[in-house]
């Protein structure tokens, strides 16, 4: 099977300061690949460089270096102009729905907005009722069509992105925290119109987020993120049974479980915050907080993310060998 | 065992354009030393107000009418005046919130900041109170506080200002801390070293926690006991333990159903709580959840169900009108049916 949407050593640096000499690494050599069909989890912590992976993903921001394909077809060099027909195979739902919106826009104009951007639909009673079919879709009241986002709830608001996202029928669907902000009640309203969405509209779905809960639900093979780097990528329910990288057996170990005895079963938290991007450490990006670090080995070498034995791909010295190794033995 | 904080029929009314909300609707719950409170609920469910309140802060919502009692070792703090309110302030019960960057003032020192949070209370002078400032620094567990505590708010990393934030709310050793959503702007990893951090100056200090979040996971890991909130009012109380593994209330099921569960197969889809928070300008009638709860029957939107203990335990108490054993039959067939239903 080819991958519908690929990312081949993505980069993004930022010039920070106001000389500009100071640089970030927010993105450091990511490779995903994204099969038709499937949901790919992006997880990590606040400066793992998820969302910026995904703005490259979805053609929102360039590259500093690397490629993205879809379709087998590099879509990193296109201009303005040749991304348009892009634009409509792969759309992007945001975290905030008060932001995303615009506030003096009706929710029929919000909606039906990308129909103008693709000059589809000049009738304005046929794009009417594709908008109202839309909202009826989303589980939004088609007789809303004229009201303001302010008039809705948080929910209500990011159901109005997703029938934005989908107006255009696109093949992939890039989500950014698209739970993080809502009441937990509404959470799981969103997360099944979603399911129901990629089910009838037969879409792939990044699903970027922080809850590990929420990815696990919702994803059939995961990526985590720190520091800019792919660490580990399995299926769902391969890294949450046994999770391999030292950092996603401590991110899974900090998910706070609302079941009775969970205080007695506390472990220890992970010591520290994450290191800066701008001076990312030498080696193992992650030695400097793990527990199992040798000294030696994983402060000068930069482990490669390698596939390992029982599928799945691991950045560590410490997991066992890589496939390669293995097959000489 | 004494309370050392004990809210009685706390109500607060706030004026709005369109109406009178009331946010909190008769409150009552009481907190002993060394032991942690989770208030759970979502967002209207008059959670925070009621701390605000706790705090003497609501005199500064313009018309907020308040009613009720806040006896803090015995002694009413709504009932006390403006100088009174400010000496207990702090050193009577302190209070952190979500968002560090926003309680700390961006163009003071940490430092300074928590040197003057000393000298509010005590008569000491700049050297003693900046040499304080650096021990609480370090007794939060921020690493290198002598030097962090010449930083700004903004060269601090997330867990470090909240960190700060706790030690000035910790300055001058309260008897009640209030923490509202500490750990919700925090990463996983990060919020799992401030849980821990808390709960080891819990036992450090002696003092009494109300912890408010919306969060089951993280009430489960530090609270004594959970209160749930729904629109204004305690729906359902009792011991950690209890309310997670047998709560008996339709709205405590779908707050812990509604959570994806790591502990579960996945997949399929989750059951949610239909519908959205009521207002509070004109609350539904009779029970408040039954306009959302797939349990009610016609005449719940007649009847108030009042906070009872369960006939066999008393420190479990439920505001609902179904029969207690009709309750235990419910959540066991939804148990049952969530490890089904996403199983498949």
């Amino acid at each position: 099977m080819s991958a519908l949407l690929e990312a081949r050593g993505l980069v993004k640096e930022f010039r920070l300061g106001r000389s500009r000499t100071e640089v970030a690494h927010a993105v450091a050599g990511v490779d995903l690949s994204i099969e038709a069909g499937e949901t790919l989890g992006i997880v990590g912590e606040s400066g793992c460089g998820k969302s910026t992976t995904a703005r490259m993903l979805a053609r929102l921001i360039d590259p500093t270096a690397g490629t993205v394909h879809y379709r087998g077809e590099e879509v990193t060099g296109l201009s303005r102009a040749q991304l348009v027909p892009l634009r409509r195979e792969i759309q992007m739902i945001f975290q905030d729905p008060y932001s995303s919106l615009n506030p003096r826009q009706t929710v029929g104009s919000i909606i039906g907005e990308p129909f103008d951007i693709h000059e589809l639909e000049p009738d304005r009673r046929k794009r009417r009722a594709a908008v109202q079919a839309l909202m009826e879709q989303v589980g939004l009241n088609p007789e809303h069509y004229n009201r303001l986002p302010h008039e809705f709830s948080g929910g209500q608001r990011q159901r109005i992105g997703v029938a934005r996202a989908i107006a255009l029928r696109p093949r992939v669907l890039i989500a950014d925290e698209p739970v993080s902000a809502l009441d937990v009640s509404i959470q799981a309203q969103i997360l099944n119109l979603l399911r129901e969405l990629q089910r009838e509209l037969d879409l792939t779905i990044v699903f970027i987020a922080h809850d590990l809960s929420v990815v696990r639900h919702m994803c059939d093979r995961v990526a985590v993120m720190y520091l800019g780097r792919v660490v580990e990528e399995a299926t769902s329910d391969a890294l949450f049974s046994a999770p391999r990288h030292p950092y996603t057996q401590a991110l899974l170990s900090a998910i706070p479980l609302p079941q009775p005895g969970a205080r007695a079963r506390r472990v220890r938290a992970l010591r520290g915050d994450p290191p800066s991007p701008v001076s990312p450490p030498a080696g193992c990006v992650f030695h400097p907080r793990c527990a199992r670090a040798v000294a030696g080995t994983c402060d000068a070498q930069a482990p490669a993310l390698a596939r390992r034995p029982g599928g799945g791909r691991v950045a560590c010295h410490l997991v066992e060998a890589p496939d390669e190794q293995r097959r000489g033995s | 065992m004494t309370a050392v904080l004990e809210v009685r029929n706390l109500r607060v009314r706030l004026p709005t354009d369109d109406g009178v909300v009331t946010a909190v609707d008769g409150l009552s719950y009481r907190v002993d030393a060394g032991r942690t409170l989770g208030i759970v609920g979502e967002s209207g469910s008059g959670k925070s107000i009621s701390s605000l309140t706790l705090m003497g802060l609501s005199r500064f919502l313009p018309g907020a009418e308040v009613s009720g009692e806040v006896l803090l070792d015995g002694r009413d703090l709504l009932a006390a005046g403006d100088d009174e309110l400010r000496r207990v302030r702090g050193a009577g019960i302190a209070m952190i919130f979500q968002d560090p960057l926003s309680a700390l003032h961006p163009y003071f020192k940490v430092g300074a900041q928590l040197a003057e949070a000393v000298r509010a209370h005590r008569d000491v002078g700049r050297r003693a109170a900046e040499a304080r400032a650096i021990e609480l620094l370090d007794l939060v567990g921020v690493p290198e506080a002598r030097r962090r505590a010449s930083a700004y708010a903004h060269e601090l990393s997330g867990g470090m200002r909240q960190r700060a934030m706790i030690a000035m709310a910790l300055a001058n050793e309260p008897r009640v801390l209030i923490a509202d959503e500490p750990t919700t702007a925090l990463d996983a990893t990060v919020q799992a070293q401030i849980l821990e951090e808390l709960e080891r100056l819990q036992r450090e200090l002696g003092m009494a926690i109300v912890l408010i979040t919306h969060d089951m996971g993280v009430v489960a890991q530090v609270a004594h006991e959970i209160a749930v909130m729904y629109a204004g009012r305690i729906v359902e109380h009792g011991p950690v333990d209890t309310i997670l593994g047998e709560p008996q209330h339709p709205y405590t099921w779908g707050l812990l159903t509604s959570i994806p569960q790591l502990h579960l197969p996945r997949g399929g889809l989750l059951p949610s709580i239909p519908g959205r928070p009521p207002s509070l300008i004109s609350p539904p009638s009779g029970c408040r959840f039954h306009p959302r709860c797939v349990h009610a029957r016609p005449e719940h939107s007649a009847r108030e169900p009042q906070l009872e203990a369960l006939p066999d335990a008393p420190d479990h108490r439920v505001a609902c009108l179904l029969d207690p054993d009709e309750r235990r039959a419910r959540w066991q067939s939804l148990r049952d049916a969530a490890s089904g239903e996403l199983a498949r």
